[in-house]
């Protein structure tokens, strides 16, 4: 898939900036999203006050309606970004930003799951663990045709990792598939309903 | 001695002015038949126009009621067709701007609900007619009808709401919304007569 620049009209200038995460988690309920493991992002919404009201409102007013775009944000290398335009029921536009070797699995469970739970951070030190019942909004992200952009993207970045770590071009290439392989057979995980 | 002669013209002469005769007839023919299809233009543009899908909204009442734990908002409008397309009413939204204590904008958009028991709000005869959607709504027709909106105080919580506006999205995806509009306190106003 080609890459190609666009624009983005904003209502606020603080809507450019990405929001931070500040912990993340994984989790799988039974009858929900067919039991597939999702990313949970908890976000540092201090300068978002709006991203806030969206995840605080969102149990009160439903389900609604997002649109969603992976891409990249000019001028920040080695990180891919997932730009989310709320439309209802409450209109919002928030920008995550993943960095794809510390963060790549958060993506690549994203694309497999197809669907990430944000949810807001209580403070820097925040974990799910916590908290695990607090508000939190499932967003869907479906195929789009990411997926064999993403795969270059994560292989590349991961070769490029090794290498810098010392390990030699084939064994990073190797290292590199291997830790794919691992990441998505746990990520494959899924809570199946019972049946009784 | 006088010497009569008859002089003829140059025959190239006249030609040339035959000729230029024939050219003034063109130009002039060319003139009007581009006039006419300046106009052709205009009319079939015009007709493109009336084909492209639109509604319109006019809103004659609109009021809210508060409740133990949240607010109904009724808006008796006419939603016109102004157009040669048939179309439908897919979605009614109630859009909600509400400020937070720091000053930030936030919108949130309510859906129609019809199966509203508090009808009462919108007519207190009970002959409401409340919008079943999607309602059909043929070219150059119009309809008239409620819009109902329940609205947990929950979800405003502390914020100011800043306005109100309502958006009627058509089976083309066509959003068509009526802009800030007043809301009055509902009283039983039938009781005064």
């Amino acid at each position: 898939m080609k890459a190609k620049k666009t624009e983005i009209l904003l209502r606020h200038p603080r809507e450019a900036t990405p929001v931070p995460i500040v912990a993340d988690a994984a989790l799988s309920t039974v009858g929900l999203h067919g039991g597939k493991m999702l990313p949970v992002l908890l976000l540092d919404t201090s300068n978002r006050p709006d991203v806030a009201e969206f995840i605080r409102v969102h149990e009160s007013l439903g389900p609604g309606d997002v649109e969603f775009q992976w891409g990249k944000i000019e001028g920040h290398e080695g990180t891919v970004a997932l730009f989310l335009k709320f439309i209802r029921p409450i209109e919002l536009f928030l920008v995550l930003e993943f960095d794809i070797v510390r963060q790549g699995i958060l993506v690549d469970q994203a694309l497999t799951g197809q669907g990430i739970y944000i949810a807001r951070a209580n403070g820097a030190g925040d974990r799910l663990k916590y908290d695990i019942d607090r508000p939190k909004v499932i967003v869907e992200v479906a195929d789009t045709g990411f997926r064999q952009t993403w795969d270059e993207l994560l292989k590349k970045h991961l070769v490029k990792h090794f290498r810098q770590d010392g390990l030699g071009r084939h064994e990073s290439r190797r290292a590199a598939r291997s830790l794919i392989q691992e990441l998505r057979k746990i990520g494959s995980l899924r809570i199946r309903d019972t049946h009784d | 001695m006088p010497y009569n002669i008859t002089a003829f013209a140059d025959p190239k002469t006249s030609i040339a002015a035959l000729a230029l005769l024939v050219s003034f007839f063109s130009l002039l023919i060319s003139w009007r038949s581009g006039k006419r299809a300046a106009r052709a233009l205009s009319i079939s543009e015009g007709q493109e126009q009336r084909r492209q899908p639109r509604l319109g909204i006019y809103m004659v009442r609109g009021y809210r009621r508060r409740g133990s734990k949240r607010q109904l908002f009724g808006f008796l409008v006419s939603v016109t067709n102004p157009t040669d397309t048939n179309n439908s009413i897919a979605r009614a939204e109630l859009q909600i701007t509400y400020l937070l204590e720091d000053d930030v904008n936030v919108v949130c958009r309510v859906s129609h609900a019809e199966g509203l028991d508090e009808n009462a709000l919108a007519d207190p005869k009970g002959v409401a007619n409340v919008f079943s959607l999607p309602a059909h709504i043929d070219a150059h027709q119009t309809l008239s009808g409620w819009f109902l909106f329940a609205l947990d105080d929950s979800v405003i919580g502390k914020g100011t709401v800043d306005s109100h506006s309502l958006i009627l999205e058509d089976t083309h995806g066509i959003s068509t919304d009526t802009g800030p509009i007043m809301v009055r306190e509902w009283s039983h106003e039938g009781k005064k007569d």
